[in-house]
């Protein structure tokens, strides 16, 4: 059995793999995540003059999404129908106004509410057809979707455990049910912790607007108020998989729990500026009071 | 830094659930209680008294030593008690735990077991609503394997604020 850790960057974040593996080279396993990872930011990252959605975000038209692109559109246009808009990936517009643009100029310009995604786009997988060039941002979910796959690839060559954390979003896979502590990390500190969470066999992801902060905003903004929400200090989610978990801890953000509870099954807990905390019943963690 | 108190508890049972709340059963669970645990279980399986939170008289002394008197009238402990109340389809319950020190609930948790599938969407509505206050630890001073939290930041991005900040001072 090889037990193996690596740390290293990619997609614009702090990565933190291992797992155990029965047989085969651990190296070469990782080679392959690598690719992976690398082939998944050449086709999503905003941030890419090469990439995928930079090329749509200049030539309208239909464009032929790869593979994996299924999953995560059908998740987002599921969740902009139930967030009402809030949760859209024509946010890309509105963070690139207000400054988190590719150069990172993190000076805003004037921002204006995006436009209804049916005007824009129409999909038929494995077809994107773009009405007119248009900037996708797949920042929500993009992330929480590449921990999952990066997980299943590990699974695929037999890894009997894997804890894959790319800046904060985890997915804990145990075939002998063993749990991982993952501390809550406290926004205004990050020397502490608020609590611990206990995960097997599922994901967790946070957010908190301290890190990504600039003039008046923070990572996320809400395209209906074109604001960044003040009222939560931190999200974090529980769910099967790390694609739901970061896309619901992005949309926690702006509208109530009781609006997704119904069409997903996940647990949460809010950590409000004045330090209280809102948690599903059995939100897995241990909170520090 | 927990705000709460007995009383904020019961209240907030009080308000939420529909009709009356009856105690059935509250169990001291202190670590010592081996005689107190025999004591309390030989009494009839199936009309449990209402029994305010205590020691058992035989005995033997809280083994968590406390630095200043407790004088609030309620001794240290944790203590769980199941609220019964009604709903239009009859009898439900939830339980509660209590940990108490010097007085104050330092913690508190519910458990669920409804008896009727509908009374789950109302219990979780008033637990994940119960407010709870938390603090902060020290990571040294927590057993954890990760952390989760906001995503580390690219360096670029990091760059860009230095320099702003650079720009707004001048």
């Amino acid at each position: 059995m090889e037990a193996r850790e690596y740390e290293f960057e990619a997609i614009g974040t702090h990565w933190h793999i291992e797992f155990e593996l029965e047989s085969g080279d651990p190296d070469a396993l990782m080679r392959d995540v690598h690719n992976r990872i690398a082939q998944f930011d050449k086709n999503y990252s905003r941030f890419r003059e090469d990439s995928l959605v930079t090329r749509m975000s200049k030539v309208a038209g239909r464009h032929l999404m790869p593979d994996d692109a299924d999953p995560m559109l059908s998740l987002y246009f599921d969740l902009y129908e139930r967030t009402g808009g809030a949760l859209t990936p024509l946010i890309g517009q509105v963070l690139i106004d207000a400054g988190y643009d590719a150069e990172y100029s993190l000076v805003p310009k004037e921002i204006s509410m995006p436009p209804k995604l049916g005007e824009v786009l129409s999909y038929e997988s494995p077809y994107l057809t773009l009405h007119t060039p248009t900037m996708l941002d797949f920042g929500a979910a993009g992330k929480g979707y590449l921990v999952d796959i990066v997980a299943k690839i590990l699974l695929e060559a037999g890894a009997v455990s894997s804890t894959v954390d790319a800046g904060g979003d985890i997915s804990v896979y145990s075939a002998n049910n063993v749990p991982v502590r993952i501390g809550l990390e406290h926004p205004l500190d990050t020397t502490q912790a608020i609590g611990v969470a206990e995960i097997v066999n599922q994901s967790i992801c946070g957010s908190a607007g301290n890190r990504r902060a600039w003039d008046r905003f923070h990572h996320i903004i809400d395209p209906r108020s074109l604001k960044s929400p003040r009222d939560i200090l931190a999200v974090w989610v529980v769910a099967d998989t790390a694609l739901l978990a970061d896309a619901l801890t992005t949309c926690l953000y702006m509208v109530p729990v009781g609006t997704l509870s119904p069409h997903y099954s996940f647990e949460y807990l809010l950590l409000r500026p004045d330090f209280s905390v809102e948690k599903s019943a059995n939100f897995p963690a241990e909170i520090f009071s | 830094m927990n705000k709460t108190t007995i009383s904020a508890i019961a209240s907030v049972l009080g308000l939420l659930l529909v009709g009356a709340v009856v105690f059935v059963s509250a169990k001291p669970k202190t670590a010592n209680t081996s005689t107190a645990v025999a004591a309390t279980e030989t009494t009839d399986a199936t009309q449990e008294e209402v029994t305010p939170p205590t020691q058992a008289a035989a005995t033997t002394s809280n083994t968590t030593t406390t630095a200043a008197a407790n004088t609030s009238g309620y001794k240290d402990g944790t203590y769980s008690a199941e609220g019964m109340y009604q709903t239009p389809q009859g009898g439900e319950h939830i339980g509660v735990t209590l940990t108490l020190a010097s007085g104050v609930v330092t913690a508190a948790s519910l458990t669920q077991s409804p008896l009727i599938p509908e009374s789950r969407r109302y219990q979780d509505l008033f637990i994940s609503a119960y407010k709870q206050y938390v603090i902060g630890k020290s990571l040294d001073s927590i057993s954890l394997s990760r952390v989760s939290g906001s995503s580390l930041t690219s360096g670029g991005f990091n760059e860009a604020v230095a320099k702003i900040k650079v720009q707004a001072k001048s």
